[in-house]
C-alpha cells in the first residue's frame, strides 16, 4: 500500500485532480441556464471546498521526513 | 453620510496604523525575528490578487452574468495544484540569479537581454495602467456614496477627490515601499502591510454579506427562494447572460496566468518569497481564501436585484446596500475593506513598476546618453518619479477612457496584456529550446495585438479616434476590425483578444525558437534553467524505494574488505565516519539508494589513501552486493536515465561537456588562486612598507615637531611647511594663519627686499650666505631678531628652500648692551685719555715751563766761579727739558694734539716717524690716497683710525718679527680702509684672540674689533704661519648702521690668505 506522501507525490495524481477539477467548474456552466438554484450554489461551493482539501492534504505528504531534511537549495536568499 | 473630510483623515489614520505596523515588521526583520517569513503571512499577501475589482466588480459581473465571476477565482485555485513544481522552480530561479522583477527573470532567461526586458516593462506598464485606474475609479466612486457634499470644504473635497486620492497614494506608496534602494528588492514591511490589509478586506466582505443575507435576508434560502419565486411571477428581474464556453474558457485561462504573472504577483509570490517551504501551505491557503471572498458575491448581487437596484450599479451593491437600510457605520467599514483592496494593489504594483520602469527603461537609456549620467546617483528619485507617473497614467486612464467601462471590463485588459508574458515564462522554465528569438518575436507579436484588439477598442468607445474604425475597419477592411480580427465574429472581445494574442505569441514564440539558434549563454541559461528542479525531482522520485538491507552486515562486509588495507579499529571508524557522512547513522535498514551512497562515501574515503583506482577496483572486486540488490540498483539508474529523458549517447555528451567545464573551471580556480596568492604577498609588502613608511614618517615628524628651532620650507617666496615652533617664534597660535603665505609677512618691512631676493636667488643655486640674521615681524606687530640656517634641497621634483630659524632677539638686545657698553668703554678711554694728555700738558707742562725758566735764571744768577753749581744747574735743566719731553711724549701717546689740530694723516705721519725712531730695525711705509687737503673725518672714525695705527705698529713690533711694515689709508667714499699688512711670522688662523678666547694672544685684537665695531665697521684679519699678517679696517665715512650685518662677534678669520 503506497503512503499518502507517495500517492500525493505521484504527478499523475495532479493532473488528475487537475482535470477534475476542471470538470467540476465547468459543470455550473454546463448545467446552470439561468440563476443557479441553492442545491447547485452550495454544490460548487463544496467542490471548491473539496479542491482546497485535496491541496491541504498534498502540502500535508509532501512535508519531508524529520530524519533526513534535505537541504532545498536557495530556500532562504 | 459622512463629511468628506472625516473620511479622508479616517483613511489616513488608517495608513498611518498600517505604515507603524509596517515598520515594526522591518525591525523585527532586521533584528533577525521576521514576523514575515511564515506561511500563512505569505498566502495572505498573494490574496493582494483581490482587488476592488472581487470587492465591487465580481458583484457587478454576477448580477449581469451569473457564475462567470468565479472563473477569476477558479483559475488560481486550480493552478495552484501546480505550484510546487512550478513556483518553488520560479523561487530558486530567483534565488540563483537575483532576480528582483518579471522583466528581469524574462531577461536573465533569455541572454541577459536588456531589450527583452524594456519589451517586458512596456508591457506590464501598459497593460496595468488599466487596472490602477480601475483602483482610483472604484475608490473615489465609493467615496461620493458614503460622503455628503454638504459645507463649502465637503464640496471642495468632494469635487477634487481624484487629485487627493492619486496624490495620497503616491505618498502612501513612496512611504511605504520605496524609501530606500534594497539589493534584493524586499520589503517586509510592505509585506506585512499587504498581508494585514488581506485579512481586513476578507472580514469586512464577509461583514457586508453576513448582513446581507441574515440580517437583511433570512439566510440564503431565503434570498434564493424569493428571486425563483419573483422570476415565475413574472417580475421585471434580469437574467443573467450566459457565457458561452469559449467565454468561461478564456477566462479561466487568463486567471490562471494572472495569479503569478501579473507583475504585483510575481513580485509577491516569486521575489518576496522568503522560505520555498512556505508554497506548500499557500497551494491551499489562497484558494480557501478565495473561496471565502466569493462566498456571498452571488446572494449580494441576487440582493441588490430583488431590491430594485438597477444591474448598472451592481458594482456598488456591497456598499449601497448596508446605507440603504441605514448602516452607515458598516457602509463606512466596507468602504473601508474596498480601500485596503485598492491600496494594497497600488501599493505593490506602482513599486514594482517603479523598479521595472527605471531598472529595464531608464538605466539602459542613462548608459547611452552620457549626459543623464546624473540620474544614476539619484536612482531613488527617479523611482519616485516613476511612481508618480505611473500612478497619473493610471488616473489619465480611468479619466479619458475608463469612464465608459465597467470595471469587470478595465480589469479583462489588463489580464490579457500579461497573458503575453505566459509563453516566453513557461516555455523558458520547461522548454530547454526556447531562446530570445523566439521570446522577442512572441512578446511582440501578441503585444501589438493586444494593444490593436483590446486597448484601442477602448479608446475608440471613449470618442479618442474615429469610431468607424471599430466597426468598419481601417480603410474600409472588414477583416481588420479590432474585434472581429479576420472575420472572426463568434467571440467577444475578451476571448477574442485571448484567442489571436496567444495563437500568435505562442506561433512566433516556437517557430522563432525553432528558426534562429540561442548563443552559448543562451544555451547554458537554458539549460540551468529547465534543469533547476529536475536533479532533486528525480532523485526524488527514484528515492522512493523499500529500506530492506540490513545496514549491519553490509558494514562488517565493508570493515573487512577495508582491514586489506588498514587495522581492524580504524577500518571500523572508517566504516562508521562514512556512514554519518551519508546521514545514515541510527538506521537498521537501507534502501539501494542509500546502499549505493553508503558504498560511493567508503570509495571516496579510501581513495585519499591509496589511489583512485585502487579503490575502485577494491570495491569492484568485492563483491558487496546480492543478486537482488544489483537489480534494484540497475533498474535505479534505468529509473534515473529515464527521467532524465536522455538519450544514452546525449547524456555521455552532456557529462563529458561538464566535465571538461569542469576542467576547465578548477584550471581557471587554480589560477585565480595563484593570482590571489600573489596578491595576497604583493598587499603584505605594501603593508609592511607602508608600516615603515609611517614609522619612518613618525620619526622624522617627532623630529621636526619637538625641535627647537622653527623649521620651513619655501618655494617661490611662499611657505609650503613649517613646524609649530616656527609659528610660535612669530607668535601665531596656529599653523594654519601661514598656510600659503609670502615670507614676507614675517620679514620686517625694512628687510622684505633683500630677505626674498636671498631666497629666491638661494632656490635658483645662486651663491648666498647660509647663515644669516634678519629682522623678523610678529603678528602682534612687534619685532624680533631671527638667526637663519638655510640651504636649499628637492622637495617634490622642485627646488625649495629649507631653512632652521632661532629667535636670536635676547642675543641681539645683549651684543647691542655690550656693544653700546664697548663703545662707551672706548669713549670714556678716549675722554679720559684726552683729559690726561690735556692735564698733564696744562698742569705738568706749565709748571715743567716755570721751573726751567727758574733754574736758567738761577744758574744765570750764580757766580761764573762758582762752576760746580751751574754745572748742577744745567743738569736740573737737562732733566727738565727731558721730564718735558717725556710729558710730551705721554700726552701724545694720550691724545695728538696734531690729530685734532692738523687731521688723522698728518698724525699719522707723524706717528710713523716716532715709531721708526723707536724700533729702527723696522721699516714703515705710509701712504694715504684720496685724502685731499684738508679732508677731515668725524672725530670718532679719526680716534679710531688712529688708535688702529698704534695698536696694529704695536703688535707687529712686539709679535711679529717683521722686517718691513706697510700702512696704507685710503679714503674711497662712502667708506675709509685702514691696512697694515707686515712680512712678520705670521699666526694660525683661528689661534686670533677673540672675546670668547681672549687669553690666546692678547686683549690688543680684541680692542681693534671693539673699537671698528663700535664705529660700524668691519675688521679683516688675514694671517697664516710665515706669510705674514694683514690687518684691514673698512669703516663707513658717514657713520650710519649697516642694513645687513653679518654675526661679527668672533669677526671673521679667512684661513689660506697670506698677507
Amino acid at each position: 500500500m503506497r503512503t499518502s506522501r507517495e500517492l500525493f507525490g505521484r504527478p499523475g495524481l495532479q493532473w488528475l485532480a487537475f482535470c477534475l477539477g476542471l470538470a467540476l467548474f465547468l459543470w455550473p456552466y454546463l448545467s446552470v441556464g439561468d440563476w443557479p438554484s441553492e442545491l447547485s450554489y452550495v454544490f460548487f461551493l463544496a467542490s471548491w471546498a473539496a479542491l482546497v482539501l485535496f491541496l491541504a492534504l498534498s502540502a500535508r505528504a509532501r512535508r519531508r521526513p524529520s530524519h533526513r531534511e534535505r537541504p532545498e537549495g536557495g530556500s532562504r536568499a | 453620510m459622512f463629511n468628506p473630510v472625516s473620511v479622508i483623515a479616517v483613511f489616513c489614520l488608517y495608513m498611518g496604523l498600517l505604515f507603524i505596523l509596517a515598520l515594526w515588521a522591518e525591525r523585527q526583520g532586521a533584528l533577525g525575528k521576521s514576523r514575515v517569513d511564515n506561511p500563512l503571512v505569505y498566502s495572505l499577501s498573494l490574496a493582494v490578487y483581490c482587488t476592488t475589482w472581487t470587492y465591487y466588480g465580481s458583484v457587478g459581473l454576477a448580477a449581469s452574468s451569473g457564475l462567470l465571476f468565479i472563473t477569476v477565482y477558479l483559475g488560481p485555485s486550480l493552478v495552484a495544484i501546480f505550484w510546487w513544481t512550478l513556483l518553488r522552480k520560479l523561487v530558486r530561479l530567483k534565488t540563483a540569479h537575483h532576480i528582483t522583477s518579471i522583466a528581469d527573470f524574462i531577461s536573465v532567461r533569455y541572454e541577459k537581454s536588456e531589450g527583452l526586458a524594456a519589451l517586458a516593462t512596456l508591457i506590464a506598464l501598459v497593460g496595468n495602467m488599466p487596472y490602477v485606474g480601475l483602483q482610483l475609479k472604484a475608490i473615489y466612486s465609493t467615496f461620493g456614496l458614503i460622503t455628503s457634499h454638504e459645507g463649502q470644504a465637503a464640496a471642495w473635497v468632494g469635487s477634487h477627490v481624484g487629485p487627493l486620492i492619486v496624490a495620497l497614494m503616491v505618498i502612501f506608496t513612496i512611504i511605504f515601499g520605496v524609501r530606500r534602494l534594497d539589493p534584493t528588492e524586499r520589503h517586509q514591511g510592505m509585506v506585512m502591510a499587504v498581508a494585514t490589509e488581506s485579512l481586513i478586506k476578507l472580514v469586512l466582505f464577509l461583514a457586508a454579506g453576513v448582513f446581507v443575507v441574515y440580517f437583511m435576508f433570512d439566510g440564503l434560502d431565503d434570498i434564493f427562494g424569493r428571486y425563483q419565486a419573483a422570476r415565475v411571477q413574472g417580475a421585471p428581474l434580469p437574467a443573467p447572460q450566459r457565457a458561452p464556453l469559449s467565454q468561461w474558457t478564456a477566462w479561466l485561462l487568463l486567471s490562471m496566468n494572472a495569479i503569478l504573472f501579473l507583475p504585483r504577483q510575481f513580485h509577491i509570490a516569486v521575489v518576496e518569497n522568503q522560505d520555498e517551504k512556505h508554497i506548500r501551505q499557500a497551494m491551499w491557503l489562497l484558494p480557501l481564501y478565495m473561496l471565502l471572498i466569493n462566498l456571498f458575491v452571488l446572494p449580494i448581487a441576487q440582493a441588490g436585484l430583488l431590491l430594485g437596484l438597477p444591474v448598472a450599479q451592481a458594482d456598488l451593491f456591497v456598499l449601497s446596500l448596508p446605507l440603504r437600510e441605514g448602516q452607515t457605520w458598516l457602509a463606512l467599514l466596507v468602504f473601508i475593506g474596498g480601500f485596503s483592496a485598492a491600496t494594497s494593489m497600488i501599493l505593490i504594483s506602482s513599486m514594482t513598476m517603479a523598479t521595472m520602469i527605471t531598472n529595464d527603461l531608464l538605466l539602459p537609456l542613462v548608459s547611452r546618453v552620457k549626459r543623464l549620467g546624473f540620474l544614476e546617483r539619484n536612482l531613488l528619485e527617479c523611482r519616485w518619479v516613476a511612481v508618480a507617473a505611473y500612478i497619473l497614467l493610471g488616473y489619465w486612464f480611468e479619466q479619458r477612457v475608463g469612464e465608459s467601462l465597467m470595471l469587470v471590463n478595465i480589469g479583462m485588459i489588463a489580464f490579457a496584456a500579461v497573458l503575453q508574458f505566459a509563453p516566453a515564462i513557461l516555455g523558458g522554465i520547461f522548454w530547454a529550446g526556447a531562446n530570445k528569438a523566439g521570446a522577442y518575436l512572441g512578446l511582440s507579436a501578441g503585444f501589438a495585438l493586444w494593444g490593436y484588439t483590446s486597448l484601442l477598442p477602448s479608446f475608440l468607445r471613449s470618442g479618442w479616434f474615429n469610431p468607424e474604425l471599430l466597426t468598419r475597419g481601417p480603410w474600409g477592411i472588414a477583416w481588420l476590425k479590432p474585434e472581429q480580427l479576420f472575420g472572426v465574429t463568434a467571440l467577444d472581445p475578451v476571448t477574442h483578444t485571448v484567442f489571436w494574442t496567444l495563437l500568435f505569441n505562442l506561433g512566433l514564440f516556437v517557430l522563432g525558437s525553432l528558426l534562429f539558434q540561442p548563443g552559448q549563454e543562451g544555451q547554458s541559461q537554458a539549460e540551468e534553467f529547465v534543469g533547476r528542479l529536475l536533479s532533486e525531482d528525480i532523485f526524488e522520485r527514484s528515492g522512493r524505494r523499500e529500506a530492506y538491507i540490513e545496514l549491519a552486515a553490509k558494514r562488517q562486509k565493508l570493515v573487512g574488505l577495508l582491514t586489506r588495507f588498514f587495522s581492524h579499529h580504524k577500518a571500523s571508524h572508517l566504516a562508521d565516519r562514512c556512514i554519518e557522512a551519508v546521514g545514515l547513522a541510527g538506521k537498521s535498514r537501507l534502501t539501494i539508494g542509500q546502499l549505493a551512497e553508503f558504498y560511493a562515501e567508503v570509495e571516496r574515503s579510501l581513495a585519499g589513501s591509496v589511489g583512485s583506482a585502487a579503490a575502485h577496483k577494491a570495491l569492484a572486486g568485492a563483491d558487496l552486493f546480492e543478486l537482488r540488490e544489483a537489480e534494484d540498483l540497475k533498474d535505479l539508474y534505468a529509473g534515473i536515465l529515464a527521467n532524465l529523458r536522455a538519450r544514452p549517447r546525449d547524456l555521455i555528451r552532456r557529462i563529458d561537456f561538464y566535465q571538461e567545464r569542469e576542467s576547465l573551471i578548477r584550471a581557471h580556480a587554480a589560477e585565480l588562486e595563484e593570482k590571489v596568492h600573489e596578491l595576497q604577498d604583493q598587499i603584505l609588502a605594501r603593508l609592511t612598507a607602508e608600516a615603515q613608511l609611517r614609522e619612518s614618517e613618525e620619526r622624522y615628524r617627532t623630529a621636526i615637531e619637538a625641535s627647537n628651532d622653527g623649521v620651513t620650507i619655501i618655494q617661490d617666496g611662499k611657505f609650503l611647511f613649517f613646524n609649530q615652533k616656527f609659528a610660535e617664534i612669530f607668535g601665531y597660535d596656529h599653523r594654519r594663519e601661514l598656510v600659503g603665505r609670502s615670507v614676507s609677512s614675517v620679514v620686517h618691512p625694512e628687510e622684505t627686499v633683500p630677505v626674498l631676493e636671498l631666497s629666491l636667488a638661494r632656490q635658483a643655486g645662486r651663491e648666498t650666505p647660509n647663515r644669516y640674521d634678519f629682522k623678523g615681524v610678529r603678528r602682534d606687530g612687534s619685532t624680533l631678531w631671527v638667526a637663519v640656517s638655510a640651504t636649499t634641497t628637492t622637495y617634490r621634483g622642485r627646488q625649495v628652500v629649507l631653512a632652521y630659524l632661532r629667535d636670536v632677539t635676547a642675543r641681539r638686545l645683549a651684543e647691542e648692551d655690550i656693544r653700546h657698553l664697548s663703545r662707551r668703554l672706548i669713549a670714556g678711554i678716549e675722554d679720559e685719555r684726552k683729559r690726561l694728555a690735556a692735564d698733564l700738558h696744562d698742569e705738568f707742562g706749565q709748571k715743567l715751563t716755570a721751573l726751567h725758566f727758574g733754574v736758567e735764571a738761577l744758574m744765570k744768577s750764580l757766580d761764573p766761579a762758582l762752576e760746580a753749581q751751574r754745572g748742577r744747574c744745567r743738569e736740573l735743566i737737562g732733566l727738565i727739558e727731558g721730564l718735558a719731553d717725556d710729558i710730551r711724549q705721554i700726552s701724545s701717546e694720550l691724545r695728538p694734539d696734531m690729530l685734532d689740530h692738523l687731521g688723522l694723516v698728518a698724525a699719522m705721519e707723524w706717528y710713523v716717524k716716532e715709531f721708526q725712531k723707536r724700533w729702527p730695525e723696522l721699516r714703515v711705509e705710509f701712504v694715504s690716497m684720496g685724502f685731499a687737503v684738508k679732508r677731515r673725518l668725524d672725530p670718532r672714525l679719526e680716534i679710531v683710525l688712529y688708535r688702529l695705527l698704534q695698536e696694529g705698529l704695536n703688535n707687529v713690533a712686539k709679535h711679529s718679527r717683521a722686517r718691513r711694515v706697510t700702512v696704507q689709508l685710503t679714503y674711497s667714499h662712502p667708506r675709509v680702509i685702514l691696512m697694515l699688512k707686515d712680512d712678520g711670522v705670521g699666526f694660525v688662523a683661528g689661534a686670533a684672540p677673540s672675546l670668547a678666547t681672549p687669553l690666546q694672544g692678547g686683549i690688543g685684537l680684541i680692542g681693534m674689533r671693539e673699537r671698528v665695531a663700535s664705529v660700524g665697521g668691519r675688521l679683516d684679519i688675514r694671517s697664516a704661519p710665515g706669510k705674514g699678517t694683514v690687518i684691514r679696517a673698512d669703516l663707513p665715512v658717514e657713520q650710519a648702521q649697516p642694513l645687513l650685518e653679518e654675526a661679527a662677534v668672533g669677526g671673521r678669520t679667512q684661513a689660506g690668505e697670506g698677507a
